[in-house]
């Protein structure tokens, strides 16, 4: 029953006044929001997805304007209101669930005298009604313990608390609409899903209108009725969800649909038989699994020989507490007891989530991060086997070379400061493998090697996109001929079509030099789409590995079959 | 995003103010202007003629205060950059090395940098001056006089803000990337620290230069305006002011003698300060 539409935006148009003039950031946006139904904003970073919903409350960042369009809502124009017209709005009408809970609490102030803030300003309450409206509403979030929550600092909760908590702040207002940025990026797919159904209980319950951006297409299609494809500030497609996923019609929205990992071997799972159901401590199902994975390369008729990696035992811990005379007294354990092996020309990805230890892990072969007990032999085809974490410093920094690290964010991992030829030729340098002339050659030939024009390699990190910034740092850890990299979280920040491009970049560059692959992901779409190998790692233990197909078709351990289960998919 | 274009009038002030001073005290040797050392008591205390010589008037020996005061700001001007730079030199190196240590040695070199914060300069300066006095001839014949003593004292003491804003960047880089990249890579702390680290703290040693800079001036011509500064015949701003206030007396009026150094040294400050907020903010 289509009644008038509760947002509506008409050719919207928002600039930025830059030192070089004025620049387009948002152009001839249009799109209506029926009441109680969901709108899913897709789009790469930079795509204008966010500055569209700033613009929706009226905070368009400092720089940014509103050069022409308009926005009505609600039957009102929104647009042109003054800040105190705003302020009787946001919060109250128009409520956004940011992206990041943590940096969005107060870090000082406890969690239910944030939610009651909200209600001090956009009801009329009194102070004992307030409260009981908090509970109601951390109860409606479904927190357990909404007394006890209530009076916790953000810093004390987890992610999903958080999230929930922030939830529960912008429905205090009694919102008909909710902007959802981006709400569940940052949290873990098994905390990710019970967001996703929860929002969608909220909104059922409430008949909210939302806003959902993301660049998550399986989320999207999950929870929203209707998407909008943003390329570069413009809208290149819209309509109901399945439809333009099932047919698109711009060219930008099918790049899009293809370059989604995982897209085959996610699949439905298959019905699991119970007898397969294992209920041992989780050190045993890691024992059990072992055989299996020597048993892999076999199979698909890979050489038998040594592995590359062979971890063994593996433990990380740190300091949790201090005595009075600054001597640790207490030890937190992020790696417990972990095994596990690494052959030339394979990828093992380890998974798990926020807090597992496979950051730790990765951090600890590469001795970034002292190891607690345990053995790590790499056996690099041109040189002696040797013990990773028993090398003393010396003998280290000339032989780490064989291993090198690919970080998550590529905008960190590059001195801002160097000349992106300089970060590359860096490590040729400390282990004197060339100079002069010789070391730029060897450089381009890196560079081209990770299909980058060697012409960038005088150019400073901040001009290039995340995407080449990545293939440096891949060209970088290539310099010195390593024989395992360590990618962690090596694509999670990128683009998804971005994201394609540099994976089959790795798939192609670890055939042609045989390279093995230890790879760190808490995205199993991934994983599906790029091992050969996984394995799941929950609180520092391994809980489960083996081939990657049989892992997913058929996952023994039951965490593995929630973490698999949790992965979103598109419901046609 | 960018910030929208900001009024930034008063950075320009600053920033003109300080190089027509700076162009002026470089050049002041070869600029039309009288002898700052040359006495003509026929033309002592003549007040400011703004238009005509003496421009800003003459002191109670006849000398011209214009060519003082901008003679002034070479000693002046000279102190400062060098100290800073001294400062500089000495707190980035030492406190980016802290950061990139971190642990034990952390630990030592700051509470090393606490004990030092706990000295007064002037004690210093004192005590480093009846050093020089002992060994007067000595010292002087290795060509080490007041000005010396004044840069070993600043080297001493104002570094310390320094090293402690580059320790607290250095531990931010310490857990960067690329800082760790380098390092599986077999870097050794020696070339992270020349390659990775000092480079990167360019911005915040801009910021430090400009908020050292004022307050070595001014320590110059605190010392300086004690006795305990430059030896005259030179000049500089602190010497000036003293000069001035022991003319003030209420039967001559001679006002412009500490006005006009301590104006100069007011802007001069003012500017420094203005240049490093904006630094701060850009950074």
């Amino acid at each position: 029953m289509p009644v008038g539409p509760l947002l509506e935006i008409r050719d919207l148009h928002l600039v930025a006044h830059g030192a070089e003039g004025a620049r387009d950031l948002v152009r001839d946006l249009s799109l209506s929001l029926q009441p109680g139904t969901t709108l899913g904003m897709l789009g790469a970073s930079g795509s204008g997805k966010s500055l569209t919903a700033m613009a929706l409350l009226g905070l368009l960042p400092a720089g940014v304007e509103q050069a022409g369009g308009e926005i009505h809502f609600d039957g009102r124009r929104i647009d042109k209101l003054g800040a105190r017209e705003w302020l009787k709005l946001r919060g109250a009408r128009i409520a956004l669930v940011f992206q990041d809970p943590l940096s969005a609490l107060n870090p000082v102030l406890r969690v239910g005298k944030q939610i009651a803030e909200v209600l001090e300003i956009h009801t009329a309450l009194g102070a004992a009604e307030r409260q009981a409206e908090v509970l109601r509403l951390l109860r409606e979030v479904q927190l357990e313990q909404p007394q006890v929550l209530a009076r916790r600092y953000p810093h004390q909760l987890s992610g999903g608390q958080r999230q929930r908590a922030l939830i529960a702040m912008a429905l205090a207002g009694q919102p008909q609409l909710l902007i959802a940025d981006e709400p569940t990026t940052a949290l873990d797919v098994t905390i990710q899903a019970e967001i996703l159904d929860l929002v969608a209980t909220i909104q059922r319950q409430r008949g909210l209108a939302m806003i959902w951006i993301s660049h998550d297409l399986e989320v999207v299609g999950q929870c929203c009725q209707r998407v909008v494809v943003l390329h570069q500030g413009r809208l290149v497609e819209s309509g109901p969800v399945e439809a333009v996923f099932r047919t698109p019609q711009h060219a930008h929205t099918r790049a899009l649909l293809a370059a989604r990992p995982g897209r085959t071997p996610a699949a439905p799972p298959v019905v699991r038989p119970a007898a397969q159901a294992v209920s041992g401590p989780a050190a045993q199902t890691a024992a059990a699994s072992a055989p299996e994975s020597t048993q892999a390369p076999e199979s698909e008729g890979a050489a038998a020989k040594a592995p590359v990696l062979q971890v063994k035992d593996l433990q990380v811990r740190y300091a949790a507490g201090h005595d009075l005379l600054g001597r640790v007294n207490s030890w937190k354990t992020a790696v417990d007891h972990v095994s596990f092996e690494v052959h030339a020309g394979e990828c093992l990805a380890l998974v798990g989530e926020s807090g597992s230890g496979k950051s730790s892990t990765a951090r600890a072969l590469l001795r970034l991060q002292p190891a607690a007990g345990g053995s790590a032999h790499l056996r690099p085809p041109a040189d002696q086997a040797f013990d990773l974490l028993a090398l003393p410093e010396r003998e280290l920094r000339r032989r780490r070379h064989h291993l090198a690290l690919v970080f998550q964010d590529p905008h960190a991992s590059l001195n801002p400061r160097m000349r992106v030829w300089k970060s590359v030729a860096e490590p040729l340098e400390i282990q004197r493998r060339a100079r002069g002339s010789a070391l730029r050659e060897r450089v381009d030939a890196l560079l081209r090697q990770v299909q980058l024009d060697p012409q960038l390699g005088d150019r400073l990190p901040a001009t290039l996109s995340g995407g080449q910034r990545q293939r440096v740092a891949i060209a970088r850890a290539l310099a010195l001929d390593p024989c395992l990299l360590v990618c962690d979280e090596a694509v999670s920040a990128l683009d998804l079509e971005v994201q394609q491009a540099v994976l089959e970049l790795l798939q192609d560059l670890g055939r042609k030099r045989n390279l093995a692959y230890l790879f760190i992901t808490h995205d199993l779409s991934v994983v599906a789409d790029f091992a050969d190998r996984v394995a799941v790692m929950k609180d520092g233990q391994l809980v489960e590995q083996g081939p990657v197909k049989s892992v997913f078709a058929a996952p023994q351990h039951p965490y593995t079959r929630r973490l698999l289960d949790a992965v979103p998919r598109l419901p046609f | 995003m960018k910030p929208p274009p900001r009024r930034r009038w008063g950075l320009r002030l600053a920033v003109l103010f300080l190089v027509l001073l700076g162009a002026a005290a470089l050049a002041a040797p070869w600029l039309p202007l009288a002898d700052p050392g040359e006495m003509d008591f026929g033309q002592r205390l003549v007040a400011p003629q703004w238009t005509q010589a003496p421009v800003l008037g003459t002191d109670s020996k006849g000398r011209d205060l214009l060519a003082r005061t901008l003679w002034g700001a070479r000693i002046s001007l000279l102190v400062g950059l060098l100290g800073s730079a001294v400062a500089l030199a000495v707190g980035l190196p030492y406190g980016a090395w802290a950061g990139l240590k971190g642990g034990r040695v952390d630990r030592l070199l700051m509470r090393l940098a606490d004990l030092l914060e706990g000295l007064p300069l002037v004690v210093v300066v004192l005590f480093l001056l009846s050093i020089l006095q002992e060994y007067r001839g000595e010292l002087e014949a290795v060509g080490i006089g007041r000005i010396q003593v004044f840069f070993v004292a600043v080297g001493c003491l104002f570094w310390l803000p320094t090293a402690r804003v580059a320790r607290a960047e250095a531990l931010k880089l310490r857990a960067a990337a690329f800082v760790e990249a380098a390092r599986t890579s077999g870097a050794g702390n020696p070339r992270l620290l020349r390659r990775h680290f000092l480079p990167n703290l360019v911005p915040a040693a801009l910021v430090m230069l400009t908020l050292t800079v004022p307050r070595v001036v001014l320590m110059e011509a605190f010392l300086s305006f004690l006795g305990l500064g430059v030896d005259p015949p030179a000049v500089s701003w602190g010497l000036l002011a003293s000069e001035g206030l022991a003319a003030l007396n209420p039967l001559v009026d001679s006002a412009w003698l500490l006005g006009v150094p301590a104006t100069a040294l007011a802007l001069t400050l003012l500017s420094l300060n203005v240049i490093g907020d904006h630094l701060r903010d850009a950074a």
